[in-house]
This record gives structure tokens, C-alpha cells and sequence, in this order.
């Protein structure tokens, strides 16, 4: 157990890593966009959609480290009012329910590669391809769902590491 | 009707679970998708691929990097730290700022969720080091943001410009006096809880004589060129907004290897860290696109639009009617979305009954923006709570903004009483 | 809620993106409302209008089949581009010089759409005339000539046009709906391609009162579809009632369009509003325009695959 919780920590970090990147690219075509129309009298074409699919693989690439390192945004004032053991229970279920979403909007996401590939789709304007973009959408939610199930049956040791809930 | 009960159900679960309110809101969506409008749950992919390949919301995680980029690099320490002697004696303090400079922002950007992006991951680790309360710097930020839309230019007065066929130019003059209207009221609010001498502005900090807290401001000449990129370029007409928040980026990362302390290696666990936290929001729109999504197959929002237009009520009632039902809607769906969907019964209604169309863009922007200051689905608060690091949770960021929430009504009121604030702009000058 | 007067034995929801002013909703809602009134308790469509549905032009091809959600929709054929590449490439604005072609040539438009349709399992009920015929070039300034629009920066709304005035040596760039108004204010660009008839809806003329006239408003028609096993299953009369209602909305919207009768109107509240209607680009600037954008077309189906290809022999020979 502790290896693969070590492991996971670091393909989590790798990811986190990859996100960052995803998001110096964005920030980079969108400078470039400006300058280009400066100086060139036109931003390049496609960095306006190249710069909306970066920004939907930043946020799916974020995803799963983002569940194992219990980042979301959450109301947790029930399970706070509960006793230590109680919570971690609600705690468990909680992620069960996160490992449903992943399965489900995971084959969603799946279904929708599918088409994509199918239909051969590009985007409306400069014709990027898609695809690749969109094969980013399972591939998170199937780590998000591992992420997910990962803190469902990991030891209450590793669960400490809750982040703040409320500096009040 | 199973779709009100999948509702509360969703809603139930999630706060008693304490799953990610995002994954929430997408499950209860999905949920109504499958069981309601008939295994139509591939509908909420396409909704969240559409938008979230759309160019203008890129600009919230920019401003957000832009923010953490001033914060590790000690640029937006050293602006507070000149700023800080200038506000000491006002009741309220440092907290104006939030207010002040997120009417400036609005001035040069047209939607409310940047604007909260931009000024909160600048001002709320800065304020949370120097004493302030965070929940109460959430809600200034929060209710900040809600200018973004209000004084021109304005994302919801464009839309609902080009929709309505109402001139834009009017609009935009007509949002102005209002603007101001609800930052002064904002800043008399703060005023009012600084003086009450609650522990929610710090004590300490010198006081110097004004000609010396002006002159602290001398050495931080450098963050005009920041100001520059972000305002200046919009301004000039050299850049589109989501373009200034990229070279806000870029103007942060030269100011702070230049002036500040930045490294390469803070630079890149700024990338890192304020990604996190862009995620986090970008989970919460997610699920609120997939929600907002199977409502509107339902065509849940004009049905009761055209039960309110069945029952000829008075103008008064037919106000305080669209109203509730802006406020109410407003829990579950971002402004811009829910003010395209009602409009074209809104509209005809509400100047049916007599309503001045200029006087009502303004209205409709104002309810609208209490929505983003609503949860389950506002996006200000969390655009916030995710710059805080969940250190002000969402709850408690409502109701920090709950005042907020009250004085935009309390604006709504006195434009009703008073619409030549609104007018009075565009009628002179048209 | 739903306690209308009566509930009809089939209803059907329709998805158009016009808000209800709009000309172009106006004659869907005329087709909606016919099939309505005509077919009884048989058959009801509701008009959702300015996409209120929450879906997109662009995922029709995949949510209108199924029929158990949407039934019908209006669309601009142009927004199938994602998922229809070879719909850039169909009938891209300025290449036809004269607005009475587009009803001329729409049999040959219906074989190339029906051919996407069926595939899908969509039924093309008719077309809808757009609501303005005239494409302005509008300034901040006046320019009515090629020659002083080079050196500005000129906004179009579609890749192709950008091809386009490369050739003439205009530099345009594509600027989205949502920001052109303040675009224009703030000078990011000094002039766009758009129909006065258009423009005074988003009040374009406040900040680029200058026009001049450039080309007609051809490009795609307005498609009127239903999904094709919704439609299967309604009887053989109520068949008819659809069908006819839909080649009346096409006949109407079409004579409307030829018409200027929309392009008339919004040119009153144009002036009214201070906007300067100039001379129209000179002879010599609007061939050299149709000759640089059938360049740019013949160049471009050459390259976009054998549908694209297709596409743009037939509709070329046609157009002639
Ligand atoms: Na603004
Ligand atoms: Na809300």
C-alpha cells in the first residue's frame, strides 16, 4: 500500500508538472496573440482555439492531482461536526461518489473521443485537429477515478493531511 | 416533479458528503440528463467541451497566475506596504482598496468573474498577512468583482444590447452612475464595519501625515508599467481584454525578475500552485455548465417566465416577480447564460408594463450580479474561495458577501425610485 | 408548470440561436405557428429561441437525430463546420455577385446538405432567406475604396475573408461578435465587414458610423431540419402540414430577403442614428472583391478533400 501511495504522489506531481505547462503555453500564445496584432495587424489565427483547448487540458490534466491531493472545493460542515471516526467514514463514501462520476463521465468523455475521431473534427476555424484534445477528457477522469479510489481505501495515517477548512 | 427532487437530492448529498461541490453539481445535472430528458447525458460533455474551449474564459486563471506571480515575487507586498500608511485613518482601511481598484478594473474589463480574479489573487494573501479578517476580504473582493459588470465596458449590457436591440452606447452610459453609485455604497459599508471596532481590520500600522503617505508611494512607480499592460493596452485599443490578462502575465514576470525577487524556480511553483487552484474553480464550472445545461433542455426558466406573464400583474409586481425569479435562477446558473435564456420574455414584459429598456439592461445586470455572489452557482465566490486555498470556505464567503448581496438590492430599489441615475447619462448626452 | 389549454397527442421543441426580433425568427416562429394551428391536436411545435435550449449550431448533427429531445431546429449551416469541415468551403460569402442567384441555385444547396442529413438521420424541411441582402464595409472614418482600406485594420468574421483581403492587400483579423463594439471603440480595429442591416442591432454605428457597400450577403441559406425519426413518425397529413409550412416559411423569408425590405429599415434607424451611408465601392473594387474571393475558393476546395471538391464544381457552374 504505502509504495503505491508513493508512487501515485509522484505521478501526481508529474501531472501537476504537465498542467503548469499547459498553462505557460496558454498564457504564451495569448502575449503572442497581442503582439502579433500589434505588429502584424492580425493575431495569428488559430491561437484563439489553440488557447481554448490548452485551457481545457490544463484544467483535465489538473484533475486527478487535484483529487488526490484533495484540492476541491468542498462544504464540509456536516462531516466536521461529526466524531474523527464518523467523518472518516463520510469521507470514504464521499470518494465513492467521486469514483462514480469518473466512470460515468468517463464513458461519456469516451463516447464523445469516439465521435470525434469518427467525424474526424476539427475546429471551426483553423482546423486543429481534435481529437488529441479530447482523448485528455477519459484519460482524467480514468486517473481521477484511480485518484478517487485510491483515498477511499487508503490507511486514516494518510488521510491526515486534510487541508484547512475554514481559517475562522 | 422528479427533476425538484433530483435537485434537492443532489444538493442534500452533497453537503452532507462533502464531495467536491463541482462533482456535485455535474452528478445532480447528469442525473436530470438521464432520468428526465431521456438518457440525454451526453449532453453535458458537449456543454462543458463548448465552453470550455471558448477563448474568453481564459482570462480568469491568467489574471489568477498573474496574481500569484506579484505574490512570490514580493511586488504585491511592496504595493500594499506603500499603500497601507495612505488608509490608516479611514475606518476600513486597506479593505477600500478592493473596492476602489476593482471599479477601476471594471473600467477596462467587462466581466465580473476577472475582475474578482484579478484584484482577489493580488489583494487577499497580501490583506490575510496583514492582519485583516479573510472572510471579511473575500466578501469586499467578491462584492468588488460585481463592478466588473456593472460600469462600462460590460459583457451583460453587450449581450443584452445586441439581443434587445437597445443602444449599446446608452447602455454603457447608463451603467456608469450606478456603478459609482454601489462602489460608494460599498465603501460606506466598509467604513461602517471598520468603525465598529470588531477585530476585522488590524490595529497596528503608523499613521503619517498625508504628504508622507503620499510620498510612500513615490518608490512603487514601477507597477505602473503593470498597470500599463493590463489597463493601458485595453485602453489604447492595442489589446482585447483576455489578451491584457496575458500580458499582465508576462508584465509580472519582468517586473519581478527586475524589481522584485523572483526567481525561476518561484516561477515555476507559481505555475504550479495557481494552476491547483485554477482547477478547482474550473471542477465548480463544470459541474455548474452540466446543471445549468439540463435545466435549460427542460426549458424550465421560460415556463415559469410565461406563468409570471399570465398573470398581469401590476409593473411594481411584475419587478419584484422577475426579480425573485433573477435571484432565485441566479443560485443555479452564471449570469451571462441565464440572462440570454429569459430575455426574450423579460424584455417584452418588462417594457410591456412600461419599464425604460435602457433602465432595464442596468436592472437585469444588477440582479444578475447578486447571482454571482449566491451559492450553490457563483462564480465570484469561487473564483475566492479556490484563491484562498479553502482557507475562507465557501459558506463562510457567503455570508461575508451576504451585506454585499443586500446592498445591490438595496441599489435595484433606489434605481426603481430614482431611474434618472441610471438615465440621466444617456439622455444628456444622446 | 406546462397547464397550457391543451396538450397536443405530439410536441416538438425547436432550437433556433435569433433572439425573437430577429427577421430570421420571425419566420421560423411563421412555421411553428402554422404547423401548430394547422395540424390541431395532432402535432405542436415550441419555438425556443435565442438558444434558450442551451445546446449548439454545432452539435445538431449529433443531439436533433435521436428526436427524443429536440425535434426540429433553424440553423446556419456554416456552424456545422467542426464535424462538416467541407461546409467552410460551400458557398463562402462574396463569391456569387448577385443575391437572386442563392434562390437559384438552392436545388443544387439541397443535394450537398441532404447528403449530410441523411447520413446523420435528419430531414431538411426547407430553407429560410437570411434577413439582409447588402455586406458593408464600416469605418470609424470614411472608406469607400480598396485603396483606403489597406492600412487599416479591418475586421471580418471568418477565416475565409481573411484569405480574401490578403490577396487584395487588406490585413483583416477575426474578432468575435462579443468584443467587436468595444474593439472598435478602443481602435483594436478601425473597420469590419458587416450588413448595416445587422449592425444596427449591435449598435455598431455609434462607434463605426461610416458604410459602404461591398457585396451581397450570399452564403449558406438558412437551414429548417427535423429529425428524421420524429418526423417518421408523425401520419401522412401531418407530414404534408409540416412540409407545406416549411416551403411557405422558405417562400416568404426568400421574397423577403430579395426584397431589401429588412436592409431598408435598418438603414433608417441607421442614419437616424448618425451613421453616413457613403457611395458604394467603385465597379473595378467589387469585381476585383468576387475575383479574389472565387480564387480564394477554387484554392481552397482544391485542398479540402473530394466533398469540398464536389461541392465547389457544382455550385461554380451553377453560380455562372
Ligand atoms: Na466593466
Ligand atoms: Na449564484
Amino acid at each position: 500500500m504505502q509504495s503505491v501511495l508513493r508512487w501515485s504522489d509522484r505521478l501526481a506531481g508529474l501531472l501537476a508538472g504537465t498542467a503548469a505547462i499547459l498553462a505557460i503555453a496558454m498564457s504564451l500564445f495569448v502575449v503572442l496573440s497581442s503582439i502579433m496584432r500589434y505588429f502584424v495587424g492580425a493575431p495569428f489565427a488559430f491561437t484563439e482555439e489553440l488557447v481554448g483547448l490548452l485551457f481545457t487540458a490544463m484544467i483535465f490534466a489538473g484533475l486527478p492531482v487535484c483529487t488526490l491531493r484533495r484540492r476541491h472545493i468542498s462544504v464540509t460542515i456536516v462531516p466536521d461536526l461529526m466524531p474523527e471516526a464518523m467523518r472518516r467514514f463520510i469521507d470514504r463514501v464521499a470518494y465513492a461518489i467521486v469514483a462514480v462520476f469518473c466512470v460515468w463521465f468517463g464513458i461519456l468523455t469516451w463516447e464523445y473521443l469516439q465521435i470525434t475521431i469518427a467525424l474526424d473534427a476539427r475546429s471551426a476555424g483553423s482546423r486543429l485537429l481534435l481529437w488529441p484534445w479530447t482523448a485528455v477528457l477519459p484519460l482524467s477522469c480514468l486517473l481521477s477515478g484511480l485518484a478517487a479510489l485510491l483515498r477511499m481505501v487508503a490507511p486514516a495515517e494518510y488521510l491526515q493531511d486534510r487541508t484547512h477548512r475554514g481559517a475562522e | 416533479m422528479m427533476v425538484w427532487w433530483i435537485i434537492a437530492g443532489g444538493f442534500l448529498v452533497t453537503a452532507v458528503t462533502g464531495i467536491p461541490i463541482g462533482l456535485g453539481l455535474a452528478l445532480t445535472g447528469m442525473a436530470i440528463l438521464h432520468f428526465v430528458v431521456g438518457g440525454a447525458t451526453d449532453l453535458a460533455v458537449n456543454a462543458v467541451w463548448n465552453v470550455f474551449t471558448d477563448f474568453t474564459l481564459s482570462a480568469v486563471p491568467l489574471f489568477i497566475f498573474m496574481g500569484e506571480i506579484m505574490l512570490v515575487s514580493g511586488v504585491s507586498g511592496r504595493l500594499y506596504t506603500a499603500l497601507s500608511p495612505a488608509f490608516m485613518r479611514i475606518p476600513g482601511k486597506l479593505l477600500h482598496t478592493n473596492i476602489a481598484v476593482s471599479a477601476l478594473f471594471g473600467a477596462v474589463s467587462g466581466a465580473s468573474t476577472s475582475t474578482a480574479a484579478a484584484i482577489g489573487s493580488v489583494a487577499y494573501p497580501e490583506l490575510e498577512k496583514r492582519g485583516y479578517k479573510p472572510s471579511v476580504v473575500v466578501g469586499t473582493l467578491a462584492a468588488g468583482g460585481t463592478l466588473g459588470l456593472l460600469i462600462p465596458p460590460s459583457l451583460s449590457l453587450l449581450i443584452y444590447g445586441a439581443t434587445q436591440q437597445v443602444s449599446i452606447g446608452q447602455l454603457f452610459l447608463a451603467g456608469l452612475l450606478p456603478g459609482l453609485m454601489l462602489a460608494v455604497m460599498m465603501m460606506l459599508f466598509i467604513g461602517f464595519i471598520g468603525s465598529r471596532g470588531e477585530s476585522v481590520v488590524p490595529d497596528e500600522g503608523e499613521t503619517v501625515g498625508l504628504g508622507r503617505a503620499l510620498r510612500m508611494l513615490l518608490p512603487i512607480w514601477p507597477i505602473g508599467f503593470l498597470i500599463f499592460a493590463v489597463l493601458g493596452t485595453i485602453y489604447l485599443g492595442l489589446a482585447t481584454p483576455t489578451e491584457a490578462a496575458g500580458l499582465g502575465v508576462a508584465a509580472s514576470i519582468v517586473l519581478g525578475f527586475l524589481w522584485g525577487e523572483l526567481t525561476p524556480l518561484r516561477l515555476w511553483r507559481a505555475f504550479v500552485d495557481s494552476v491547483q487552484v485554477f482547477v478547482s474553480i474550473g471542477v465548480v464550472m463544470l459541474g455548474a455548465l452540466i446543471l445549468a445545461q439540463a435545466i435549460s433542455i427542460l426549458g424550465l426558466p421560460l415556463q415559469v417566465l410565461s406563468w409570471i406573464e399570465s398573470m398581469n400583474l401590476s409593473p411594481i409586481m411584475v419587478l419584484v416577480m422577475v426579480s425573485i425569479f433573477y435571484l432565485v435562477l441566479g443560485c443555479f446558473f452564471d449570469g451571462i447564460s441565464l440572462m440570454l435564456m429569459t430575455l426574450p420574455i423579460v424584455f417584452p414584459v418588462m417594457t410591456g408594463v412600461g419599464f425604460d429598456p435602457v433602465w432595464l439592461g442596468v436592472i437585469i445586470t444588477i440582479l444578475i450580479e447578486i447571482g454571482m455572489l449566491t451559492p450553490p452557482v457563483g462564480m465570484n465566490l469561487y473564483v475566492l474561495t479556490g484563491i484562498t486555498g479553502n482557507r475562507v470556505t465557501l459558506l463562510q464567503a457567503a455570508y461575508a458577501s451576504l451585506p454585499f448581496w443586500i446592498l445591490l438590492l438595496l441599489g435595484v430599489v433606489i434605481l426603481t425610485v430614482f431611474p434618472s441615475i441610471a438615465l440621466f447619462l444617456p439622455r444628456s448626452l444622446y | 408548470g406546462g397547464d397550457t389549454a391543451r396538450a397536443a397527442e405530439t410536441e416538438w421543441k425547436m432550437h433556433i440561436v435569433w433572439v425573437p426580433a430577429r427577421p430570421e425568427a420571425q419566420a421560423y416562429q411563421q412555421f411553428a405557428e402554422q404547423v401548430t394551428e394547422e395540424a390541431g391536436d395532432a402535432l405542436d411545435i415550441q419555438l425556443f429561441s435565442s438558444g434558450s435550449l442551451g445546446v449548439k449550431d454545432a452539435d445538431m448533427l449529433r443531439i436533433l437525430p435521436r428526436g427524443n429531445i429536440i425535434q426540429a431546429a433553424g440553423l446556419y449551416p456554416g456552424y456545422l463546420t467542426r464535424d462538416k469541415p467541407q461546409y467552410a468551403y460551400t458557398l463562402p460569402p462574396g463569391v456569387v455577385a448577385q443575391p437572386e442567384t442563392l434562390q437559384e441555385i438552392l436545388p443544387e444547396l439541397r443535394d450537398i446538405y441532404e447528403d449530410t442529413y441523411d447520413e446523420a438521420g435528419i430531414k431538411l424541411l426547407g430553407f429560410v432567406g437570411h434577413a439582409v441582402r447588402d455586406t458593408h464595409i464600416m469605418c470609424k472614418e470614411p472608406v469607400n475604396s480598396l485603396e483606403d482600406l489597406r492600412g487599416k485594420k479591418l475586421r471580418v468574421w471568418e477565416q475565409f475573408h481573411v484569405d480574401v483581403f490578403q490577396k487584395l492587400g487588406v490585413s483583416a483579423q477575426i474578432v468575435g461578435q462579443n468584443d467587436l463594439y468595444v474593439a472598435m471603440q478602443t481602435g483594436v480595429v478601425d473597420c469590419a465587414v458587416y450588413p448595416i442591416g445587422l449592425a444596427v442591432t449591435v449598435s455598431l454605428q455609434e462607434v463605426a458610423p461610416y458604410a459602404s457597400y461591398l457585396f451581397p450577403y450570399v452564403l449558406h441559406p438558412l437551414n429548417l431540419i427535423a429529425s428524421r425519426t420524429a418526423f417518421d413518425a408523425l401520419s401522412p397529413e401531418v407530414q404534408e402540414i409540416v412540409m407545406n409550412a416549411a416551403a411557405k416559411a422558405e417562400e416568404d423569408s426568400f421574397a423577403s430577403y430579395l426584397s431589401g425590405g429588412n436592409d431598408e429599415k435598418a438603414l433608417e434607424t441607421f442614419r437616424a442614428s448618425g451613421g453616413d451611408l457613403l457611395d458604394p465601392f467603385s465597379d473595378e473594387d467589387q469585381e476585383a472583391f468576387v475575383t479574389a474571393a472565387r480564387e480564394t475558393w477554387e484554392e481552397l476546395s482544391s485542398g479540402g478533400g473530394q466533398a469540398a471538391q464536389s461541392a465547389y464544381e457544382t455550385l461554380s457552374q451553377a453560380i455562372e
